[in-house]
């Protein structure tokens, strides 16, 4: 950024340009009146001579005249002067030798720091009065060159205050690009600090500061979510590597590879229930209107009903189901994906014998489907967080229940993704309630 | 040598364990902190390998409560989770290594006979005892005239002997190191295996002290 690009530069120049322009105006304005003032003053005692000088001329006979000059047609002997024509045009009287021979045109004119008047009389006869003003002139030019000089110092103070104001004015700026340069440079939890003054411009650091303390939590959801994933991707891994180097180490029995392979195999079904929950999840979220189509709710339901028949069978849970007409335009998939988590959900944290209950409701242009568990229950901070990706209720992450953490993530970003709303409610003990709210299409 | 597993990962403790067995090493496993913290202050152990993500109360607890005890056997971390900032607090909190899941079980071993190494002050993965070359790593020994035939439990007590160098081990030493809790160790199979021992390494290695336990010295 060049001195003259910078909005400091700039700021301060136009300024200073404007004031140069006001004190140019004003200067000229001051040195024309005084100017005016004082002209005005010479010409009106070039008048009252004038007035002197003639009613002394008495013209005689055959074109001669005589005349007294009285003393106070020239008050400043120094300066003023006079001269008086016949009508023949010959200078016939002059006060000073500089006076010219020819007869002057008549009015007032100003010419070689002189102001003279010229008046013709009905005689004939030409008369001029004049003063030297070069004092005057000199006056003028005095004031005009202190005029600058205060001018000039002023346009200094304002160059001077004014880069300096603007320079504190600005001061946020600096202070936010330079927060903004050590986020660039990775530093994502710098913030513009905020000074006590309030202005626009701390308005913005606050502004431009919450937008940061956003960017930062999605940002810090999103590392965690590829923390957590590829812990859970890691694990497994390991487990496969360690257990296929032990079992080819050396010769084995057959039980003892039996054991080794079903150890790789439950490590492999882990690695795919995961890598399927977040393609699950990647298809929840982007869920677009391409892929959307008018889905029958019950119809779902008794699908996601039959699919999971054997699961709940063999863990002695009853499913039932209340069905309803309500339609939703859904991604089939993700919605299919959705309902099957939340009954699997219900049947895995079930106790055994329990039973799920699932129900749909159409009402006031929305859709409801409740599924109801005899489970464990959660307490009402679990309730909060479980639609959290790879939030577990359990901290151990062993993976023993089966599930990554990631099947009400995908329920809640599908909501999410649909305009629609997943919830838990729950009793510890007695059982819990996820309700996944979806808006109904018009029959 | 006995090593402490921490691991709660049910298949991946058992895989590793048999590694460790196959190396003629004596595994203790403990499944959560809590149980890590027991084991350990019973001891002894010459290595622990402690998971970081544990139940209860997780590895970096596990680890800090140790150091302030003043605990000074070598400590393995290994963790899922490989961000630098981990791996800077595990080894600032007293951990010796660090591995991120998932590792190779060979790098994994390489690493724990490297801290086991430099806990004893050996120089290098080859120790020279008199006439004797051991081979720490492919756990032979060579002989002036050739290679040894030595069982594993014997090399087991030969390693122990080494990286106890001129100091008394204890014939409960011994025994810790050679068999877990659940053997029963009958009183004079240490004397045998220490007998066979000194008949094939030659004479003027291994000295008994009367009521106390052997040494080795060259």
């Amino acid at each position: 950024m060049t001195m003259f690009h910078s909005l400091r530069a700039r700021l301060v120049a136009w300024s200073s340009a404007l004031l140069a322009v006001a004190l140019v105006a004003c200067g000229a304005l001051v040195a024309y009146s005084t100017w005016s003032a004082w002209l005005g003053e010479v010409d009106r005692g070039l008048a009252t001579r004038m007035h002197s000088l003639t009613t002394a001329i008495r013209p005689a006979a055959d074109g001669a005249f005589d005349v007294v000059v009285p003393t106070d047609v020239l008050p400043n002997p120094e300066r003023d002067y006079y001269g008086i024509w016949d009508g023949q045009g010959h200078l016939i009287l002059a006060s000073h030798p500089d006076v010219a021979e020819s007869v002057p045109s008549t009015g007032h004119v100003l010419r070689n720091s002189r102001r003279e008047q010229v008046t013709s009389l009905a005689s004939g006869m030409t008369v001029m009065v004049g003063r030297r003003i070069d004092n005057l002139e000199t006056e003028i030019r005095r004031l005009v060159v202190a005029m600058t000089g205060v001018g000039v110092l002023a346009l200094a103070l304002v160059l001077g205050g004014g880069w300096w104001m603007v320079g504190r004015a600005l001061a946020p700026i600096e202070r936010i690009s330079h927060t903004a340069r050590s986020m660039i440079d990775g530093d994502l939890s710098a913030r513009i600090p905020i000074p006590r003054v309030e202005s626009e411009l701390t308005q913005l650091a606050g502004v431009l500061n919450e937008a940061f303390d956003r960017l930062y939590a999605s940002l810090e959801r999103q590392r965690q979510f590829t923390a957590d994933a590829s812990h859970d991707l890691r694990t497994p891994l390991t487990i496969l590597h360690a257990e296929s180097h032990w079992a080819l180490a050396r010769p084995r029995s057959v039980e003892e590879y039996r054991a080794s392979l079903d150890v790789c195999q439950r490590a492999a079904v882990r690695m795919q229930a995961l890598v399927q929950s977040l393609l699950d999840l990647a298809r929840a979220q982007s869920a677009g209107d391409s892929v959307r189509s008018l889905c029958s709710v019950s119809d779902t339901i008794t699908a996601v009903v039959r699919d999971l028949q054997p699961i709940a069978a063999a863990r002695h849970v009853t499913v039932t189901a209340g069905v309803c007409d309500g339609v939703v335009a859904a991604d089939p998939i993700s919605l299919m994906a959705a309902v099957t988590n939340l009954v699997t959900n219900a049947i895995q944290y079930n106790v055994e014998g329990g039973t799920v209950d699932i129900t749909s409701t159409v009402a006031d242009g929305w859709v409801d489907v409740a599924v109801h568990d005899t489970g464990v229950g959660l307490e009402a901070h679990h309730a909060e967080r479980v639609f959290d990706r790879f939030y577990r209720v359990d901290a151990s992450r062993d993976g023993r229940t089966g599930g990554a953490g990631l099947g009400l993530a995908v329920v809640a970003a599908f909501a999410r993704s649909h305009g629609g709303t997943a919830t838990a409610t729950s009793t510890p003990a007695r059982g819990s309630t996820f309700c996944l709210r979806l808006p109904a299409q018009p029959m | 040598m006995r090593i402490l597993l921490v691991e709660d990962e049910a298949d991946l403790a058992r895989a590793l364990a048999r590694t460790f067995a196959d190396e003629g090493w004596i595994v203790d496993l403990a499944g959560d902190g809590d149980d890590a913290l027991t084991m350990a202050r019973i001891g002894p152990h010459d290595l622990i390998v402690l998971d970081v993500m544990l139940p209860r109360l997780n590895g970096w607890d596990v680890l800090e409560t140790l150091r302030r005890e003043g605990y000074a056997t070598p400590i393995l971390l290994l963790t899922a989770r490989d961000l630098v900032t981990d791996r800077v607090r595990g080894l600032d909190s007293g951990a010796d290594d660090y591995l991120t899941k998932p590792f190779s079980p060979q790098e994994l071993l390489a690493r724990m006979r490297a801290l086991v190494r430099r806990a004893a002050h050996q120089a290098g993965p080859e120790v020279m005892v008199g006439p004797l070359r051991i081979d720490t790593v492919a756990r032979r020994v060579h002989g002036p005239d050739g290679e040894l035939d030595i069982t594993a439990r014997e090399f087991a007590i030969l390693s122990l002997l080494v990286r106890r160098r001129g100091q008394v081990v204890t014939r409960q030493e011994i025994s810790d190191a050679l068999y877990d809790d659940d053997t029963e160790v009958m009183s004079n199979t240490i004397d045998v295996h220490i007998g066979s021992l000194r008949r094939k390494l030659g004479p003027g290695l291994i000295h008994t002290r009367r009521g106390v336990g052997y040494l080795l010295d060259a």
